[in-house]
């Protein structure tokens, strides 16, 4: 699943672990999931999204399948 | 997806008192020596615990799975131990049955695989 965790966040000159910090997960799982490595539970993924003042859907991104 | 944590001290703690349990086992059966070696590996784990700062594998072992992905890799690696197990065991258990021997343990551990399973398969699908 495509999102836009990481350029959200270095639009607000954060740090991947002050990222994390704010939303209580590790620095290493920013960055699985700015990699798209892995995709996060609805609960985080809705504390991102507010923690950026957006939709969860201008966050993340379903792939879609043509 | 929900994050369970424990004390950092808690699993160290354990280890060497599991490493007391091996060293008493043996001291008893007049392997004092053996005991010692046992009980030396699990204070190394302990001090491997204690001292792994901040590696998220150490976060793991020490039971500090705080973090959702840290839970689900625990998860995936509980899973993938099983599904190892399991195939040493048939594998152990087939063995047994090429030769024609007793195919003691394998056929126990076999079966308590297979009931676990059963059992973790009701449970979850229970519960979720």
């Amino acid at each position: 699943m495509r999102n836009d965790v990481r350029e959200l966040r270095t639009a607000r000159g954060l740090s991947q672990g002050q990222l994390g910090g704010a939303v209580g997960v590790s620095r290493q799982t920013v960055h699985a999931i700015e990699a798209g490595k892995y995709s996060p539970s609805l609960p985080l993924a809705i504390q991102l999204a507010r923690f950026f003042e957006r939709a969860v859907e201008e966050v993340f991104h379903v792939d879609e399948v043509d | 997806m929900s994050t369970r944590s424990t004390s950092a001290w808690r699993v160290p703690a354990f280890s060497v008192a599991l490493g007391g349990v091996m060293f008493a086992a043996l001291a008893i059966n007049d392997k004092p020596w053996g005991g010692v070696f046992l009980a030396a590996i699990m204070v190394a784990y302990a001090g491997v615990l204690l001292l792994g700062g901040r590696s998220q594998v150490v976060r793991v072992l020490r039971g500090q799975r705080d973090d959702e992905r840290l839970e689900l890799v625990d998860v995936r690696a509980n899973a993938f131990a099983g599904h190892v197990l399991t195939g040493v065991v048939l594998l152990g258990f087939f063995q047994a049955l090429f030769r024609d021997v007793d195919a003691w343990p394998y056929n126990a551990l076999a079966a308590v695989a297979a009931v676990a399973y059963l059992t973790g398969l009701g449970w979850y699908r229970w519960r979720t």
